[in-house]
This record gives C-alpha cells, structure tokens and sequence, in this order.
C-alpha cells in the first residue's frame, strides 16, 4: 500500500541534499553542457550509470539497475535544469542527485531507475524520451511511470505540491498513479493543489472549488501542449507511461526539502512494487479535486449527445428545407468535390504555416509572421460571416446545393467529434460546444428564404433593422463560431499578456515539437466545415421559394 | 464505363507501382490484413523455398501450394523488381475482370427479373456497378493491401456468372478454386447448384446435383493431389485449412471468434470451436431453402438474393474476415436496386453504423495497441459493430424480399407495397 512503509529518506539525506544545493548554487549560471558533465561526476560518484543523448540541447541521463529485477522496466525521476517558470531548478536537482545516491544504496528495488537532467521539460525531454524508444544505445526498459520534479529556489521549505498531469492529445496517466502520489503527500501533511489552485484555497472541498478545477480541467486537457508553461507530463505521452509532475510551491510552509523527496521516494516503492501493468479502467477520469474524480461513463454521454446533436441538425437541414433525400443523393458528388477541395485547401495551408514559421530566423519575423496569420484569418472571419455584403452575381450555387454542403459539413463536424471522443474527450466536447451556432444557421437562412418581404412599419429604419434581423443572426452564428474567434479570446481573456500571439505560435508549432495533434484536428475537422457552411451562405440562391411562390 | 474501368485500372496499378511501400504497410494493418491472406507472409514463404525447406513448415505461410508457386515462379522469373510491378498489374486486373463480371450479372438479373415479374424494373446503370466495386475504397484498401482474399473473390464470383451462362462444370470448377484458395466458399456449394436448379436446362434435375458436386469434387481432388505433388507432403492441408478450422492463429482481426478464444479457458476450446463451425455453417441451407425459386410461384424466391445472403453470413461468421469481405458484400448490395432495396428499411442506419465502425476501429485499436489506455475490450466492440453491419444487411434484405413475396402472393396494389407494414407473429 503507498506510504505504508516508512521512507528513510530524512535527516540525514536532508545534509546531503544540503551539500549539493550549496555547490549548485554556485554553478547554477553555468550553460547546460557543463552543468550536465559536473552531475555526471556527481552521479558517477554515487555509483550510478550515465549516458548522454545530444539532441537540440544535451540531456544527460543516469541509469541505476535494479537489483532484484529483471532489468525489464524502469521509473523515471526526471529533473529539467530549468523549470517551467524558467527558474534554476536548484531544490528539484539536488533532491534528485542525494535521490540517485539514496536509491542507489538500497537493496528492495526491482525495476530499474533513471534520472534524466533535461535544459527544460519541454523540446529537450521531449526528445529524449523519443530517443529513448528510437535511438538510444544505454536504456534500461520500459519505462513504466515518470515524476517530474520541480523545486524552485533554496529553501528548506515549501508550502504545497502542485499536481500536473495532462497528457499531449488527452491523454491522462493512469488514475492509480495520481492517487498514489496524492496519497502519500496526503500521509506526509502536504496539501496536493490541482489547476493552479492558490494555496489557501487547497484545501477548500466545496461544490463550486470542485466545478472550478473540473472545469480548469477540461480546458487545460485541450489546451495541453500549445499553452506555456509546458509542465513536463506531456512529454512522455504516447509511449504508455504514466507522467506526473510535481511542483513545490512556497518557500514557508511546514514542509521541508526531504519530504518532497519522500513523496518520490514512496511513489517508487509503490509502482516498484507492481506485479502487472497499471489497471485498465483508470485511464478515463476528469479530476474536481485529488480525491474527486468523474469517471467516463458518466461524462462521456454528454459529447456523444453533442455529436448526435450535429447529426440530427444535419438530417434536419435535408428535412426541414426542400432538399429531399434522393436529391441530396444526386448533388451528393458535387458536395464531395467541393468539401474535399476544402479541405485539401485547409491540409496544404496546415502544413505550409508551420514550415513558415519555422523557417523565420530573427523572432522579430516570427512575430510579424504570425501576427499576420492572425490578422489574415480574422479577415477571413469578417468577409466571410457578412454574406449579405458580398453577394455576386455570377458563381451562384442552388439552394439545394448549398443546404446539402451544410448538411455535410454538420455531419462531418459530427463524425470528428465520434472520433475524438475516446482519444480526447475535451477537445472533442469543446469543438462541439464552440462550433454549436454552426447548427442555427439553417434556420436563420430558411427564414431569409421564406421571408415575407417587405412588411410595412412606420419608420424606415425599423423596416431595414427588421429586413436585417436575420442577417445579423447570420453573422453572429458564423462569426463566433470560427476558429480564429475562439483562439483570439480564449488567448486574450484566458492566457493573459500576449496570450493570443503565443497560442497561436504555439498552436501551430506543437505538433513539431511535440506531436501534439490539435492544429490538425482545428485545421482538417473544424475549419474545413466552418468554411464550406459559411461558402454555401454566400453563394447560395436563398430566393428559390420566394421566387416560386410569386410564380404561383 | 470503359474510362472508369480504365481510371480504376490505373488507380490500383499506378499507386503502388509509384510508392511501393504502401502494400507493405497496408498489409501490417489488422483491419486488412490476416494470417490468412497476408501478402507478406506469401512472400515469406518465397525464402523458404529458396532454400529449399518446405514453405509450410515454421507457420507463417498459410496460403494454398499452387498460388504460392505461382508466384514464386513468377518472382524467380521476373526478379524483385519487375515482380513487384507484375503483381501490382495481375491485382488492377482480376480487380477489374470482377468489375466486369458484377456489370454481367447485373444486366442478367434486372433481365432475368423483369421477365419474372412481366415489368420493367429500375436498373442501375453499369457505370454505378463498376464503380461501386471498382471505387468501393475498401476494395481499393483491400486491393492495394495485396491481399490474396481477392482472388477467391473472383472464382467465387466466376462460378456464379459461369451459372448465368448455363455451363456448371466451369462454375463447379471456379467455386473448387475458390474454396482451394480460401476454404470458406466451400458452403457457397448449396446456394450455387440451388441457382443452378432454376437456371441449367438439363432433361433429369437430379443431374444438376449429382454432375455439379461430382465435378467439384474431382477438381478439388485434383487440385489437392497437384499440390501433394508439388509439396510432397501433406502438411499443407493442415495449415492451409487446419488453421482455419481450428482457429490456431489467435490474433485480433476485425471478426468475431479471436476474442472468445483469447478469453476461455483452454479445457472449452474444442467444444467452442466445434459450435463456432456449425454456426458458420448452420444458415446457408436455411436462407437458401427460404429463398429458393419453386416452380408452384412465378416470383417468390431469388436464388441470387440466397448467394449473396449466404455470403454475407459467412463474411460475418469467418474465423479470419478483413474488411474486403464486408466491402464485397457493399458491392454487391446495388444489384438489388430494383427489386429487394425498394423494400429495405434500415440502408441508412447500416450505413452510419458501419462508417461510425470504420472511423472508430483504428482508433481503438490504436488505443489498446499504442497507447495502452484501453484494452482488447475497445477493439472488440468495434467488431461487434462490423458484425451487427452484416446483420442489418442480413435481415434488411431477408425481410425485405419477404414484403415483396408477401405482396405478390396476395396481388397487393403497387401503390400499397412500399407502405404496407408487416409484422411477424
């Protein structure tokens, strides 16, 4: 059982600790390469097996064999230079160096531990841990779970652990492990903060501080690897290894520097002494606090009720219009063809963006370069949510047409959010809830359609605002429900100082530096549909039954 | 129809002439490709023979002695590389002969059932047939996969159309073909002669069975005992059709049985894998007793419908189906368009019970496989959902056919028959 057993790493590890912190100090201004070759002597002297992997920055790593174990699997503590607050990561590398010796002198292990000096928790372990499973030659197993560790500063104390867990593209590591950690520090006295929770408020339990992290939740899942600070744990997604990182946060508290390390020390009895792997039914949870959680069956009904939502909104664009069936089956080609030149379009501008972006060399380039992707798709946005203003003459499609490309387009936003749900609920529900006045647009357009025109009102300006009611419905729908609107926002109002700019940057770099997905999925699944609804709202001919009313 | 057969030709002819990895890694995919008709552990058993050590020994190779050298011969004779374009040319064109073949049975069947009935029926043009199989893109998937399940398709689909010819020796001898290649055709012998029954004028009908059975037998006699020549043992039988049988490969494929075996207890398995046999067995003489064309009413019964449902219920219950079979059957599926498909009523549900399958089934495969956050239990409710595709078929066209009987026998008026309800009881 975590924390049953008495972790021995105390007073006297705290003198060792002590030892390294003072000699960090003095080297901490030095660049990585140094640093890492000064802790390798160090590791070296405690016994332990280093290796170095050079990627964009070296990363230096320590590989201590088990010695009950089969040299099969291994733990990981991994300790950035830098921490994601871009201080010296002085307490976390001196916890992790007297760690490495401690570990080192104890016979009970029997899955092997590697300590990994990284410059930060993003690019650099990234690649390491890629390089682990591709390239490295000294590896040391599976790797089974990973502590990320983060201790700022040179105090003696801290207040709390802030508890980080998101993986890049959803994913989350198993449930057992953050319980075990939050367990432990649970035994140990220490408050476990989720969400960035300040520290008064850890330890609060009431419903509206359970919604909050819920919710804080959600959206950092989503934003997960396009937002800074990069927290560690979603460097090692996609390998099937459980992440968590651990803060220390405050330098007053009633905590002192060897209780974090017992917190690593006791999750590692823990998973070493595992038998199997971790158990399936944990790997689905949303957290409302560290000992809440809400597990998938029941939140995941609510994004399978949005998808079909989408669905039943596209059958109803078919229904509700003049658009029968059979001749949605016959434009069924021509949809096809515009929707895949759509998208085809959105794939090329999805790859071109990041090449662009990584061929600037100054960060002046950079900036202006994706200012001015920010600025290019927001006119975007504006020319092509007011159709009204721009309605040719020439290049009309039919109504029919057009109700059929929406129709498409609402069950293809559909189909993506069916697929997104298992891999990455809170994308997949927050596409669906962002994109939502996608949905109204075909009954905004049904009653431009059919308007009776021109019903008299005393002034003329009632009469216009009246004749524009739905026009401005239009817009809003299409407007809000664009990409770049949602990004614009989320990025100024949620992110802070230069939020916009940053997500953006980052949104469209992530999935070459981390692999993570969501520029394609916003790109391929929920821009293309945008698009191709608002192309159908400014070429189609919604004068068709007016028209043939004044026939009849 | 010629630009189509032409475009879709080239389409499976030129994409992996141009990128030659694509085979390859189709073929690592579970959803195409099996133990059974995998083109790479064909290609395995090129480097047993070319030293000299029987191809069925070590398990890998489970395909059939005589299309194992016949592409062997061809490889030693063409070299790697002219080898690799010759294949990719042989599968463009037994793609584009069943093409042809389904355009054939589909003008005789709206002809066939238009003269039954005395109406003109709706037919679907040759253009839509062709390109439902030749731009089907399971097919296309399949197809580029190399996987050997394609030809079987086409003796299979031969020895119908040899049928409609009127010649059942030829037919008997493509379905014996077939079932060398891939054991499971072997059941589609009922449905077959009961075609066969309606169809060959001979003066005594009992001939029908006793020639046709008597013809297949022989031809897979001979096929067996030319490939006990080539091999000289016998230890093809057993892993050409023991491992079907048997069921020995258990790994995940997109069909039913891996995941029952995975979980039982080994003392069960005989008795399961004899009840999972029969089952794949038990409804091919039902459905084509049901649908058998007898002489007493002019137009109940369609014993192409029976071929075609017996199809599908094998595709559904193979130990090693890939998504060409269920892609097969989709192909099949707008030959009906003028008589059974009037009738159905469930064509959209299955149709977005089936795309939700293919989006969902590689991702959660991905899921158990790569990711490790979910298990085999994910996979399989994906082929649950491939099975219940071939259900919805199944009893969409079975009942369908059963309202169109209905209203024949009890002469209701043609406005009534796509709204008359009827229920069982």
């Amino acid at each position: 059982m975590p924390s049953q057993v008495t972790s021995y790493f105390r007073e006297s590890e705290w003198n060792i600790v002590r030892g390294y912190r003072s000699e960090l100090k003095k080297l901490q201004h030095l660049p990585t390469e140094e640093l890492n070759q000064i802790a390798e002597e160090w590791l070296t002297d405690s016994g332990l097996k280093t290796s170095y992997h050079h990627g964009d920055s070296s990363s230096l790593y320590a590989i201590m064999h088990a010695s009950r174990g089969e040299d099969t699997e291994a733990m990981v503590l991994s300790i950035p230079w830098k921490t994601s607050d871009g201080h010296f990561n002085l307490g976390g590398a001196s916890i992790g160096m007297a760690l490495g010796k401690y570990f080192n002198r104890m016979s009970i292990w029997s899955k092997n531990i590697i300590i990994v000096f990284t410059e930060d928790s993003h690019k650099s372990l990234r690649q390491w841990v890629e390089a682990y499973h591709t390239s490295l030659d000294k590896t040391a197993g599976s790797i089974e779970a990973a502590i990320i560790l983060e201790y700022n500063g040179e105090s003696d104390h801290f207040d709390y652990i802030e508890m980080w867990y998101e993986g890049l593209n959803g994913q989350l590591p198993n449930l057992d492990f953050l319980n075990t950690a939050a367990q432990i520090a649970y035994h140990e006295n220490i408050h476990v903060s989720l969400q960035n929770t300040p520290g008064e408020k850890v330890t609060l339990n009431t419903y509206k501080q359970r919604l909050k992290v819920f919710v804080k939740g959600i959206i950092g899942l989503c934003l997960s690897g396009i937002v800074k600070p990069i927290n560690g744990a979603e460097s090692f997604s996609g390998w099937s290894i459980q992440a968590v990182t651990l803060k220390a946060r405050g330098i007053k508290g009633p905590n002192d520097i060897t209780q974090m390390g017992r917190v690593v020390d006791s999750t590692f009895r823990s998973v070493n002494n595992l038998l199997e792997k971790f158990h399936q039914s944990f790997f689905f949870y949303l957290l409302m606090s560290p000992r809440y959680f809400v597990s998938i069956g029941t939140y995941l009904p609510s994004a399978v009720l949005i998808a079909v939502s989408y669905a039943l909104s596209s059958l109803s664009c078919l229904l509700n219009t003049n658009v029968s069936i059979s001749s949605f089956l016959n434009s069924i080609s021509q949809v096809l063809i515009i929707f895949t030149s759509i998208e085809f379009a959105c794939f090329l501008t999805a790859n071109l963006l990041p090449f662009l972006i990584f061929r600037t060399v100054t960060d002046d380039d950079k900036n202006n370069l994706v200012t001015l992707i920010i600025v290019g798709f927001s006119t975007l946005n504006i020319v092509l949510s007011t159709p009204f203003l721009w309605k040719s003459k020439y290049l009309r499609i039919s109504s029919k047409l057009s109700y059929s490309l929406i129709s498409f387009s609402l069950f293809f936003i559909s189909m993506v959010i069916t697929m997104l749900l298992i891999l990455n609920f809170s994308l997949a529900l927050l596409i669906g809830l962002m994109s939502l006045p996608l949905t109204f647009i075909q009954p905004i357009l049904k009653s431009i359609d059919i308007q009776p025109s021109k019903s008299i009102e005393s002034f003329p300006l009632m009469n216009y605002l009246n004749t524009m009611k739905p026009h401005l419905k239009l817009f809003i729908c299409l407007f809000v429900s664009n990409p770049i609107f949602i990004i614009i926002v989320t990025g100024s109002s949620y992110l802070g100082d230069n939020g916009v700019y940053n997500l953006m940057t980052n949104l469209i770099t992530s999935w070459n530096d981390l692999q993570c997905w969501t520029w394609y999925i916003v790109m391929l699944g929920w821009f293309p549909a945008w698009l191709t609804i608002s192309f159908a709202c400014l070429l189609g001919k919604f004068d068709f039954i007016t028209s043939s009313k004044k026939l009849q | 129809m010629n630009k189509l057969l032409v475009f879709g030709v080239i389409l499976r002819f030129i994409i992996p002439t141009i990128f030659p990895d694509i085979p390859d890694s189709l073929d690592s995919l579970v959803e195409l490709s099996t133990p059974i008709n995998s083109f790479g552990s064909l290609k395995e058993s090129f480097f047993y023979l070319s030293n000299g050590i029987n191809p069925y020994n070590g398990g890998i190779n489970h395909h059939s002695p005589l299309l194992v050298s016949f592409f062997y011969n061809f490889q030693q004779l063409l070299g790697n590389n002219m080898f690799t374009i010759f294949t990719n040319f042989l599968y463009a064109l037994v793609d584009a002969l069943i093409s042809l073949r389904l355009v054939k049975i589909n003008n005789w069947y709206h002809k066939y059932n238009s003269e039954r009935r005395g109406e003109k029926l709706y037919k679907i043009s040759d253009d839509l047939i062709v390109s439902f199989y030749l731009f089907n893109p399971l097919m296309i998937l399949s197809t580029l996969s190399h996987s050997t399940l394609i030809f079987s398709l086409f003796f299979t689909i031969e020895s119908v159309y040899q049928i409609i010819n009127g010649n059942l020796p030829r037919s008997m001898i493509s379905l014996s073909i077939s079932s060398y290649l891939s054991l499971t055709p072997i059941y589609l012998i009922f449905p077959i002669l009961a075609f066969a029954h309606r169809l060959i004028k001979v003066d005594q009908l009992s001939q029908i069975y006793f020639h046709g059975s008597a013809v297949f037998i022989t031809s897979i006699g001979l096929l067996l005992f030319f490939s006990l020549i080539l091999t000289s043992s016998a230890e093809f039988i057993d892993q050409c059709y023991g491992t079907v049988i048997r069921f020995d490969k258990l790994q995940p494929n997109i069909g039913l049985w891996w995941y029952f075996f995975t979980e039982m207890f080994d003392f069960f398995t005989p008795f399961y894998l004899g009840v999972f046999n029969l089952f794949h067995f038990i409804f091919i003489l039902p459905i084509t007793i049901r649908l058998f064309e007898y002489k007493s009413h002019k137009t109940v019964g369609d014993g192409f419908l029976a071929i075609f449902l017996c199809y599908v219920w094998l595709s559904f219950t193979k130990p090693y189906p890939t998504i060409g079979d269920l892609g097969f059957s989709i192909s099949l599926m707008p030959i009906f368009s003028g008589t059974i498909i009037p009738y159905c009523k469930l064509i959209h549900i299955t149709g977005i019970v089936w795309l939700i399958g293919l989006l969902l089934s590689p991702i959660l495969y991905y899921c158990w496989i790569v990711l490790g956050n979910g298990n085999a239990n994910f996979f399989y409710s994906m082929n649950l959902l491939f099975g219940a595709v071939h259900i919805l078929i199944l009893i969409d066209f079975l009942w369908g056919k059963l309202v169109s009987d209905y209203c024949d026998i009890h002469k209701v008026p043609a406005k009534d028959r796509h709204t008359i309800r009827l229920t069982q009881y």
